[in-house]
């Protein structure tokens, strides 16, 4: 066996990466915001991507579902190139995404808000929606709220509603951007615990957040943005314990700092 | 006493100075040109329409509902369509729908009423003239001037509730997947015209109340009736006090159904 | 590893070649609703004013009914054939992007010159436009232009001193030169006093000139009427928030209609005789005051409650705090949305030919009734006239509004 064999074998699964970028830059007017990324990401696989803001983290996430376009290199999911056209959707079907301000869509019931897409996406029957949205509900541990509006939960609540609205498309992928910024400190670890679980599910995860707990304990790897391109590729214990690069070890001891 | 009672009763103080003051000097008026007050005449027979005059202020109240409901229906259609063009990607559409905007309110419906019943109809190809003077000429020049006028308000408060959205709402429902027509149609618009009820709602009241700018060409709503009434009678307090009354009735009546309506739509927790 | 492409491409190009016969079917076909039914419907729209036109013979009209025919069906069998090559991959996509930007530019702008072309090719060669230039005057200034009162007529230079201090104090707070008030204020001193014998003991003036005098005195008085009520709504003493609160709602659910002819009937009981101009002077201000009272508690709400707070634990009074705190910090916020106000106000003015002062509208109404044959160019003239100085106010308003939403 060659050592790259072996590389892979460690991985959760030896095959096609379902997520590869090669190259990827990313302008907005004057600012480079992403430099010609390259990443691959395999099934199962939880990647933890942090950095300083401004680093491109969150900018490279949102191209994976193309809510941003690259201006340059290519990036494919699950075997489809993200291009201009008709294959937006497919591929949009395939991630979901869980934003920092939540999003939930105020004027829907939590359960309207999770079976809203399988319905009018997937043309799922709305009973059958409504019960699958209630499973979901169930695993994120919020059934019992099902018929109330966004406004009346907690902000750890809403983002547990946010989770499930993104799994009931069954997606492949699932992308958090800072998925805990927004929250109150006794919330956050309602919403870890409930993406550790989904970790464990073997759900392939990339993950903005600046939680390091949350990345020691599940993520298989951590990268580390600086300036629009990655910096370190590494795992969670080799990065704490022994970061390579200058700007890592600057962030790292700011944020242990705090 | 403490401070705010005195400064309360000030002002009831002055508030009643100026009203003794208006009455004496009005009932000093009327006696002066022997004027009496009678509010029988509502009750009497009225050659204007069938019925009393009362009857007569009715009928006018029924025709000022009618302009303002078609009104309505028109200045949200063409509303709509101007504020969305607003926002077109095509700098030509967003241009011509901001020109469009800009003239008509920045002229005064009065104007407007004239431009289109004197100026408008006068160069009308001759069927659609013939057509339209045998089917009150006056109204369709009014409902056309009304909706016009208005809409280019509503177009600014539409565009500006489309803006009003937030732009996580339209990158969540991307994110699924959805296509769109579901996020305009099921995201965007639904919480943009909750948005905007309100400004949407004081539009509509501007609208009935304009459309008392209608008697000024002769068209038979509550104002001309009130001011016909007046100089049938001559009780001009009598016939003003009518019209004020009855446009305060319609006032506040929609005032009530819009205030309901934001009560209905309104979302719990918010 | 592979990409999948969605849909076959032979077969779409074919189908949009039928946009260059009939724009906007193409489109339908290969699935783009939206765009095919807005070409469909531009199509109908520009065949039905071009086809009379390519029949009538005049080179004008045929010329710009060809720019438009062509330019619609090119840009839309470019654009469908574009849209229909998309899928072969990036480069194509970026392209098609770039066509369907370019030729919904040029189709828009060819119906653009096409409508517009004729109604002004219209409008300008309508038949009567020198009995409006006869009576131009008499829009302006009404009956001031006759034999009796030219030896007046230097009075209307208060209309230059009007501006001149409006413009100086706007020119100031673009520069940021504090104390913009002081021109603006001698500028309507000057103007006023000059002015002011024109309307009174008799309005000797009319047309436009006097619609400008309605409403600068109008917003005179509604100013303090508005800053009043509206910082008495504010108060959180009952009684005099009761009172606030009634004559705001009153004078809002009310046209201004009813106003005028409430105070032209009773005023001159009040003030005596001959008191008709006042009458709809008080009318204006105090219809326009209730809503300048919503503008003032507007601004004084969106102040952040800290201000009045901390205000009151310096241990400043109810009025101290209200005048020298809360108030010049909600006057900035105030500014545009009273010269929208000022506008309305403006406009508003044209309603008082009812009880027969001869403004602006009115002066048109009676040009209207004696020529008889004019009436759509004049106005339209009347129409424009008051559009002219609304817009210019507008725009003022949103320069003053401009700056702030940069920050």
């Amino acid at each position: 066996m060659t050592a790259t064999n072996l590389q892979k074998a460690a991985s959760p699964s030896s095959a096609e990466p379902i997520i590869k970028a090669v190259d990827v830059h990313k302008n907005f007017g004057n600012f480079h915001a992403l430099r010609g990324v390259n990443m691959s990401v395999q099934p199962g696989e939880v990647v933890v991507i942090i950095g300083p803001s401004g680093s491109g983290k969150s900018t490279f996430i949102r191209t994976i579902n193309r809510l941003e376009e690259h201006d340059k290199g290519t990036i494919v999911v699950d075997g489809i190139e993200l291009k201009d056209g008709q294959n937006l959707d497919a591929i949009r079907r395939e991630v979901g995404m869980v934003f920092q301000s939540f999003n939930l869509f105020p004027h829907l019931t939590v359960l309207q808000n999770v079976a809203l897409a399988p319905m009018r996406v997937r043309k799922t029957p709305k009973a059958q929606a409504d019960k699958r949205a209630l499973e979901l509900l169930e695993r994120v541990g919020i059934a019992e709220q099902a018929h109330k509006f966004p406004a009346q939960l907690s902000g750890g609540q809403q983002q547990r509603v946010a989770i499930a609205r993104a799994l009931a498309m069954d997606p492949k992928v699932m992308l958090f951007d800072e998925p805990t910024s927004a929250l109150d400190p006794e919330m956050i670890k309602e919403v870890l615990d409930v993406m550790k679980g989904l970790a464990g599910s073997g759900m392939t995860m990339l993950v903005v957040t600046h939680e390091m707990g949350f990345a020691r304990e599940v993520a298989d790897r951590l990268v580390f943005f600086d300036e629009g391109n990655i910096v370190e590729d590494t795992t969670p214990d080799e990065f704490y314990n022994n970061p390579q690069h200058e700007r890592a070890k600057a962030f790292l001891s700011k944020v242990l700092g705090h | 006493m403490p401070r705010s009672t005195y400064q309360q009763l000030l002002a009831v103080l002055v508030l009643l100075a100026v009203g003794v003051f208006t009455f004496l000097r009005v009932r000093a008026g009327f006696e002066a040109n022997n004027i009496t007050l009678d509010w029988s005449i509502f009750s009497k027979p009225s050659p204007l329409t069938k019925g009393t005059y009362l009857t007569t202020i009715l009928i006018g109240m029924l025709l000022t509902i009618r302009l303002a409901l078609i009104g309505i229906v028109f200045a949200m259609l063409l509303g709509t369509l101007v504020g969305v063009s607003r926002l077109s990607q095509n700098p030509v559409v967003s241009r011509v729908a901001a020109a469009y905007v800009e003239f008509f309110r920045n002229t005064p419906l009065l104007v407007q009423i004239f431009f289109w019943n004197f100026g408008v109809i006068n160069v009308l190809p001759a069927p659609i003239k013939n057509w339209l003077f045998d089917h009150s000429p006056e109204q369709w020049a009014v409902i056309a001037a009304l909706s016009v006028y208005t809409s280019s308000y509503i177009a600014e408060t539409i565009r500006a509730g489309i803006l009003s959205v937030h732009k996580g709402q339209t990158e969540a429902a991307k994110s699924l997947g959805l296509s769109g027509s579901d996020v305009l149609g099921r995201i965007v618009l639904p919480q943009a015209f909750r948005a905007v009820l309100p400004p949407l709602g004081s539009q509509f009241l501007n609208l009935t109340k304009n459309s008392s700018l209608a008697s000024q060409i002769g068209v038979a709503e509550l104002f001309y009736y009130g001011t016909q009434v007046q100089s049938y009678t001559f009780r001009g307090f009598e016939s003003i006090t009518a019209i004020t009354v009855a446009y305060l009735v319609l006032s506040l009546t929609i005032t009530f159904f819009l205030n309901l309506l934001s009560r209905r739509l309104a979302l719990p927790g918010r | 590893m592979t990409v999948k492409p969605s849909v076959q491409p032979a077969s779409t190009s074919a189908l949009s070649w039928l946009s260059y016969l009939v724009p906007g079917l193409g489109q339908l076909l290969l699935g783009h609703t939206l765009l095919g039914v807005q070409f469909l419907a531009t199509a109908a729209l520009v065949w039905l004013i071009a086809w009379p036109l390519l029949q009538s013979g005049a080179a004008f009209s045929i010329v710009l009914a060809l720019i438009a025919v062509v330019s619609l069906h090119l840009g839309a069998g470019l654009t469908a054939a574009a849209d229909a090559r998309r899928r072969l991959g990036a480069e194509q996509a970026h392209a098609a992007q770039n066509v369907y930007k370019r030729w919904s530019v040029i189709v828009a702008l060819a119906v653009v010159v096409l409508i517009g072309g004729l109604l002004l090719k219209w409008i300008v060669t309508l038949p009567s436009w020198n009995e409006v230039q006869r009576n131009f005057l008499f829009l302006l200034i009404g009956r001031f232009r006759a034999e009796q009162f030219a030896d007046q007529l230097w009075r209307l230079w208060g209309f230059a001193a009007l501006a001149l201090g409006t413009v100086a104090a706007f020119g100031m707070a673009q520069l940021k030169i504090r104390n913009g008030w002081i021109p603006l204020v001698i500028g309507a001193a000057v103007g006023i006093v000059l002015l002011f014998p024109t309307v009174s003991p008799q309005v000797s003036i009319g047309g436009l000139a006097l619609s400008l005098i309605l409403a600068i005195l109008g917003i005179l008085g509604a100013i303090p009427l508005g800053l009043l009520f509206g910082v008495g709504r504010t108060n959180t003493l009952p009684v005099i928030r009761g009172i606030s609160v009634g004559y705001i709602e009153l004078f809002r659910s009310l046209p201004f209609i009813t106003v005028i002819f409430w105070f032209f009937i009773f005023v001159p009981y009040v003030l005596g005789e001959g008191t008709q101009f006042w009458a709809v002077v008080a009318a204006l201000s105090l219809f326009t005051g209730a809503y300048v009272a919503e503008i003032v508690r507007a601004g004084i709400q969106a102040l952040p409650s800290g201000q009045a707070e901390a205000a009151r634990a310096l241990g400043l009074s109810g009025t101290q705090t209200m005048l020298q705190v809360v108030l010049p910090q909600a006057v900035r916020n105030m500014i545009p949305p009273l010269v929208g106000q000022f506008i309305s106000l403006f406009k508003d003015t044209s309603l008082v030919s009812i009880v027969g002062l001869i403004e602006l509208a009115g002066a048109g109404r009676i040009t209207a009734n004696r020529l008889v044959t004019a009436t759509f160019e004049l106005y339209l003239t009347v129409a424009l006239l008051y559009f002219v100085f609304a817009y210019l106010l507008s725009l003022l308003a949103r320069r003053l509004e401009a700056p702030r939403a940069v920050r």
